[in-house]
């Protein structure tokens, strides 16, 4: 896809652009992305839902400054949407590391699953982290999801792994970094969708 | 994988818990010391981090719960109808023709000269047309206020000083219109904010909605401890306003409070018997 088309099919662009109409798809495609993320890295319901609200305020707000050639559009709302909702947790002073260290468990997708919105599905991004943690060690991959998706500190990793903290840092940033180099790939080779 | 010295390790470690939870003051500082011993740019992680939130959003079926939907798309409504409109357009002030004088003006043929006065006058009249249309100074917010008071439908209600410092010696009232959709706020002695570290907001309880969502009345500022005058901004349309709450937030407002401090509360209101 060209970067004219990309541009032209931003949901963000359109209503950077004062199309309104715009706003409810962006709702729509983006609302379950922000909603799945909320519910991560709030504590309660009820911060979710209120934190929810400020990520969408915060992305009309940012709507122009979404760049097509730097990374996808569904990547964009979500790199928004975890810095709006740290922001928020630090505000409240709940972040996630007060929580109790969950219990494991299996993200393998399920074949009964409802199918996710085309947007996410279909972004390349997301691909290519999905495949990275398939094709990490185990221990890598598995610090990496009780990171960034449970929340947990580095020192909860460690002890949840039974591995020295050292360990747990360097499964983190190799594995991190390996999907960031892969990441750069795409965005340099125009692939971003 | 090549070794990396320590201090490289921990940038990294630094930027990875950037992008995934933040950092505090100290770390921030960390940070900006280990960027100045690294001139050569390293890329943050937080596309890393966002991709792997779309990888777990897309293996969910998550769908945002309807009514919150419907608040979203309530509070974009007020986003964008806050930005002003671009493209106003201002009449452009007509330009009167510049008086001839002997030095630069030799003669001008007849044609030459009624196509001056012909522009001359068509200017004129463009002048006395932009001249008769510009309105008279606007009503201050005190007259506004009295205007209010006087229009039937419009009731008030005392404030209710709560136990927080910003109102201890506060005093006054809210008017509104439920029919006007307008209304004011009157304090006198109320503290006066810092706009950069607080403003106060204002809550409009409805009876045709839920008290856990109050309608955003508004952020404000109150800059004097004497008398201020403050209009209502309702962000949403009013059915019959119950109650008013002023908290106080950080700037800006926000979308939902926690109403962590509240100094005022109105809620005996009655008819101004206009």
């Amino acid at each position: 896809m060209s970067f004219e088309q990309k541009a032209q099919d931003s949901l963000l662009l359109q209503i950077a652009n004062g199309q309104k109409s715009a706003v409810a798809e962006c709702v729509d495609r983006y609302g379950g992305l922000v909603w799945s993320l909320a519910q991560r890295l709030t504590p309660t319901r009820s911060d979710a839902e209120d934190a929810v609200q400020e990520v969408f305020i915060s992305l009309w707000k940012s709507a122009s400054r979404f760049d097509p050639g730097k990374a996808s559009e569904p990547t964009f709302v979500a790199m928004v949407a975890r810095r709006r909702l740290i922001d928020f947790q630090r505000r409240h002073k709940k972040f996630s590391v007060e929580r109790d260290v969950p219990q494991q468990v299996d993200r393998e997708p399920e074949a009964a699953r409802p199918s996710p919105s085309d947007a996410l599905a279909t972004c390349e991004e997301a691909a290519q982290a999905a495949q990275l943690l398939r094709e990490l060690p185990e221990d890598q991959s598995q610090a990496i999801r009780m990171s960034v998706y449970d929340g947990l500190s580095h020192s909860q990793i460690a002890e949840s792994m039974g591995l020295p903290l050292g360990t747990v840092k360097t499964h983190i940033r190799r594995g991190l970094g390996k999907l960031r180099d892969r990441l750069s790939t795409i965005t340099e080779s125009g692939g971003a969708r | 994988m090549s070794e990396q010295p320590i201090s490289q390790e921990r940038r990294d470690d630094l930027l990875i818990q950037q992008a995934v939870c933040g950092l505090n003051a100290n770390e921030k500082r960390e940070m900006q010391e280990l960027n100045r011993q690294f001139a050569e740019y390293e890329p943050s992680f937080e596309l890393a981090v966002a991709a792997l939130d779309l990888a777990y959003a897309s293996d969910q079926a998550s769908q945002l719960p309807d009514p919150l939907r419907h608040i979203i798309l309530d509070e974009a409504d007020q986003f964008f109808s806050s930005i002003p409109t671009q493209g106003t357009e201002v009449p452009p002030r007509p330009v009167l023709p510049a008086k001839p004088t002997e030095d630069v003006a030799p003669r001008r043929n007849r044609r030459e000269t009624w196509w001056m006065l012909a522009t001359a006058a068509s200017l004129l009249l463009a002048f006395v047309a932009w001249y008769s249309s510009i309105p008279s100074p606007p009503p201050s917010l005190s007259q506004k206020l009295d205007q209010l008071i006087a229009t039937p439908g419009t009731v008030e209600a005392i404030w209710k000083a709560q136990d927080d410092p910003a109102a201890t010696n506060a005093s006054g009232k809210v008017v509104w219109n439920d029919q006007q959709q307008r209304g004011f706020m009157i304090f006198n002695g109320m503290e006066v904010n810092d706009p950069n570290v607080q403003q106060y907001q204002l809550w409009i309880f409805d009876t045709a909605r839920n008290d856990e969502l109050p309608v955003d009345g508004g952020v404000f500022d109150i800059t004097s401890s004497g008398e201020v005058i403050v209009p209502i901004d309702a962000k949403l349309s009013i059915e019959k306003a119950k109650l008013f709450a002023v908290t106080v937030e950080r700037p800006g407002g926000v979308v939902r409070s926690d109403r962590e401090r509240l100094p005022l509360l109105a809620d005996d209101l009655v008819d101004t018997g206009a």
